[in-house]
């Protein structure tokens, strides 16, 4: 049993959008148009950031799936077994 | 006859008949064919496919259902059947009036309208799935983030999608997550089912629990094309349950994907742009200026080579222009010069002088020949010239007499003989006449 995480989830996820729209952002700068040696490079460099940065955003993350529990004061939460039994039930 | 008769008979021209569904068939053609019965009698129905269109729930074996509509003949059986223009399930019917009722109230609300909806989040870290538990929904789309996007956190909240309790379970599932903020999306439904087992999701209380929500909703009920109460609320409606699990979250692979080509296009910049600046800097440094600084002195020099042939050619051709001139002028002043005029009268001189001189001569010449001429005739003349003929001059010996004919002289007599370069002494050893010869 755990406790729901926080925002930190979500703040990390947004940071995920906010990396990706600052690379292509990024992108779309470099490739606007002709900037100064010093601009580019460090253009660049923030550009590869970025692509670690949404890459092990995207690939570390671990499937996990939670079961959520009414409790006495909030909710618990459990890891989710999956049900195989009863899959031809509609419901 | 029989047909005319029940075609003509106004109370067989409008009816409803209830009864349950039996025989169902659907042919290829869409029409709906089956056999209404109950305890008593039996009545074959057929509703057209255009009428099939309309019908707001899907007709099964076992079902009871109303038919409105007319009897008539199917003459090449020569049997009746029940031509239905409307059915409805009988016993849902309230439940039906109910769920009509329900919409319209809500619509009117301005529940459904577009300018509720919320927008879903792009990149969801966290998604509740308010579903049953147990069964294929709930599978079916935890398989599916799993696949897709599994950098999603999935929360379940479990809760009964059918029977009596459902809608409480339901609409208190969609408030415990937005009220406890579990997720940044929540998908609300479960598989397919008839309108009495989707009934939950037709309630009032689960409409307005999804319109409460202040966290995108997402509605999945059912693979068929029933429409819920529940669907017209949700901010977007999936046609499944799967489908709905494919439209919150986006594809990991996807993602990767415009990642690496913006990675891609990131490092084909940078290539090209070194590249282009390189080949600047190459031509900076190749710039003649500075590699060979002495470069536009060079061209100055060369220049200057190039210009000094020209300017002493033109010094040369404008001493030359001069010197011509000078000269033509020594000449002109020359050919006006004294000189000749004296050089001519020199020549006039000379040619007098020479004149003179062959005058000269030629007088002397001329005289001489004169007394040479004279001196022949004198020659001729003298005795000396006849003597050089062989003539001789005789004399008397003593004395100077000369003889000059035979006559003077005798025998034994001396005589003197002079000839040209000499003389003679010489006797007389005869004398004679001209006619007389010596014997």
């Amino acid at each position: 049993m755990m406790n729901i995480p926080s925002d930190s989830n979500t703040s990390d996820e947004l940071n995920f959008e906010a990396a990706l729209g600052k690379l292509e952002e990024t992108v779309r700068a470099l490739e606007a148009g002709e900037l100064p040696l010093d601009d580019a490079i460090a253009k660049f460099q923030l550009g590869m950031q970025l692509v670690r940065a949404c890459r092990e955003k995207l690939e570390v993350a671990e499937h996990k799936v939670e079961l959520v529990l009414a409790a006495e004061q909030g909710i618990e939460t459990t890891p989710f077994i999956m049900d195989t039994k009863g899959l031809n039930t509609n419901d | 006859m029989l047909k005319r008769v029940i075609q003509t008979s106004p109370e067989l021209a409008q009816l409803s008949v209830r009864g349950e569904v039996s025989n169902l068939s659907r042919p290829a053609s869409g029409h709906v064919y089956f056999t209404l019965k109950d305890d008593k009698a039996r009545l074959r129905v057929v509703i057209f496919a255009s009428r099939v269109r309309l019908l707001k729930f899907q007709l099964r074996d076992g079902m009871n259902v109303i038919v409105q509509g007319n009897i008539d003949v199917f003459e090449r059986l020569g049997d009746y059947q029940f031509y239905a223009e409307t059915a409805q399930p009988d016993g849902l019917g309230e439940l039906y009036l109910a769920f009509e009722q329900l919409k319209e109230h809500l619509q009117q609300e301005g529940l459904f309208a577009q300018e509720r909806k919320q927008s879903l989040p792009l990149y969801p870290g966290r998604i509740a799935l308010v579903t049953s538990a147990t069964g294929a929904a709930v599978r079916d789309m935890v398989i599916t983030l799993s696949r897709r996007y599994p950098n999603a956190h999935v929360y379940v909240v479990p809760v009964a999608v059918q029977g009596e309790d459902a809608q409480r379970q339901i609409a208190q599932g969609i408030e415990i997550v937005w009220k406890n903020q579990i997720a940044d999306v929540m998908i609300v439904g479960r598989g397919g089912g008839s309108l009495e087992e989707l009934f939950a999701f037709n309630s009032e209380i689960v409409a307005r629990a999804i319109a409460a929500s202040p966290i995108p909703v997402i509605s999945a009920v059912g693979h068929e094309t029933d429409t819920t109460i529940a669907d017209f609320v949700a901010d977007v409606r999936a046609a499944t349950p799967t489908a709905a699990a494919e439209l919150v979250a986006p594809d990991r692979r996807e993602l990767l994907e415009r990642i690496t080509g913006l990675a891609q296009r990131i490092r084909r910049f940078i290539t090209m742009y070194v590249e282009r600046q390189s080949i600047r800097l190459q031509h900076v440094t190749e710039s003649r200026a500075l590699m060979d600084p002495m470069h536009r002195i060079s061209i100055l020099h060369e220049r200057v080579d190039r210009l000094e042939p020209r300017l002493r050619l033109l010094l040369k051709q404008a001493v030359e222009g001069g010197t011509n001139t000078t000269n033509q002028l020594e000449l002109r002043l020359a050919r006006h010069s004294p000189r000749e005029r004296i050089f001519l009268l020199h020549v006039q001189l000379d040619r007098l002088e020479e004149r003179q001189r062959r005058e000269m001569k030629d007088r002397l010449e001329y005289a001489e020949l004169t007394v040479q001429r004279l001196i022949s005739s004198l020659e001729l003349l003298s005795p000396l010239a006849v003597m050089k003929r062989g003539y001789a001059v005789m004399y008397r010996a003593h004395g100077d007499t000369m003889v000059t004919s035979a006559t003077q002289v005798q025998p034994g007599d001396s005589l003197h003989v002079e000839m040209t370069d000499g003389w003679l002494d010489c006797q007389v050893w005869g004398v004679y006449e001209n006619d007389e010869h010596p014997k």
